[in-house]
């Protein structure tokens, strides 16, 4: 048996090697496309080493065949090298449980995309395993802002020409609950998919284009980029606000100094001891 | 012969067909249909547009499976080469 966080326990009835005309993909298995690249490497190392990992399965009793939850890839990978058979798990789980299983098997796969996270969730609902989203999320211990941050990434990237796939969930879920308008949404995911930048620094570029509708996103990122620090030398760092910043590491001592770019002999420094700057920091959050 | 290279647009396609077939059927009245060669050109090639093919390579390539499922249609392929699928919407519960 095997024990899950939730402290529900999968019913592990063996494992056993099954011929591969009795394995088929489940339909609640919620993958729908795969990288060709990824497939074909598998495939090359099952044809060099075999299958090493057992797959999941589940036995369709009215069909006798095995209906494969994870390890699809590798039974398509499989078949190409001629395998006869393969070590496969068999889950002892009714439908219902099968179901809810195969969720919680694929919900942290990377390569799963947004859009077949989403259309799974919703088929679950949509066929009466969940009565709604929030007992989707209670269950299984999500926040409906994940899902929610999910179902609006998927639908900023279905409005666009072009791959976004490096494009982390929380940053096209932040672009889409903008105010911006949709061209701009689009321009602005456009530009950070050439060049990515921290979610809190798409957050800023975010509200500077809310403020100002004339600025292009590529100038919106330039400015956001001028803002953050840039290591002069080791132990130095500068970023640029409306006025300049610098902090330089000697020893045990800090310097701070500030300058206004405009008028360059309006210059103010402090030096403190290293050891102090947590309290500067936590005067500063105070603040703040 | 156009290309596709990544999965997003694969999938996007895949969607986009069930959308296509779903509104084709409630336009005949029926709920299930197999739409070949014909079907596809007509409702994916649209003017010069090559939709046909990239459909063709992105079940070819990227499909994890013959069977697509949504909460509202489901699409299965019958045949990877010409393609030919099956189609056949879900009732509403």
């Amino acid at each position: 048996m095997l024990q899950n966080t939730r402290e529900e326990v999968i019913h592990v009835a063996s494992i056993r090697l099954i011929q591969v005309e009795k394995l088929r993909k489940s339909s609640y298995n919620p993958r729908i496309v795969q990288d060709p690249d990824r497939a074909r490497a598998l495939a090359a190392s099952i044809r060099e080493e075999g299958v090493r990992q057992p797959l999941l399965v589940w036995r369709n009793a009215r069909e006798n065949v095995y209906e494969v939850i994870d390890g699809w890839r590798r039974l398509r990978a499989a078949r190409e090298a001629g395998i006869k058979q393969l070590p496969c798990v068999i889950l002892e789980l009714d439908e219902h449980q099968l179901k809810r299983a195969a969720l919680s098997i694929h919900l942290t796969q990377d390569d799963l995309t947004p859009e077949e996270l989403v259309n799974f969730i919703d088929r679950l609902v949509a066929e009466e395993e969940f009565r709604n989203i929030d007992d989707v999320c209670r269950y299984y211990g999500l926040s409906k802002e994940w899902y929610y941050s999910l179902r609006r990434a998927v639908k900023v990237r279905s409005r666009l020409d072009h791959d976004v796939s490096g494009l982390p969930v929380s940053t096209l879920s932040l672009i889409e609950r903008s105010k911006l308008p949709t061209d701009r949404k689009q321009e602005l995911i456009q530009a950070l998919a050439e060049e990515p930048l921290p979610r809190e620094a798409v957050k800023q570029i975010v509200e500077r284009m809310e403020e100002k509708p004339t600025i292009t996103a590529a100038e919106a990122i330039e400015e956001q980029k001028a803002h953050e620090p840039q290591k002069i030398e080791e132990g130095f760092i500068e970023a640029e606000g409306r006025l300049t910043y610098q902090i330089k590491r000697v020893g045990r001592t800090i310097t701070i100094t500030a300058q206004d770019p405009k008028q360059p002999s309006n210059r103010q420094q402090l030096t403190i001891p290293a050891e102090d700057l947590p309290i500067i920091r936590r005067l500063i959050q105070e603040i703040i | 012969m156009p290309k596709m290279r990544s999965k997003k647009k694969a999938l996007e396609l895949i969607f986009s067909l069930g959308e296509r077939l779903e509104r084709l059927c409630a336009e005949r009245g029926v709920s299930e249909l197999t739409a070949g060669r014909g079907e596809l050109r007509s409702l994916l090639n649209i003017g010069s547009r090559r939709g046909k093919d990239l459909l063709t390579m992105a079940l070819q390539q990227f499909a994890a499976g013959e069977v697509v499922k949504t909460p509202r249609w489901e699409l299965r392929v019958r045949d990877w080469e010409k393609p030919v699928i099956c189609f056949r919407t879900l009732a509403r519960r």
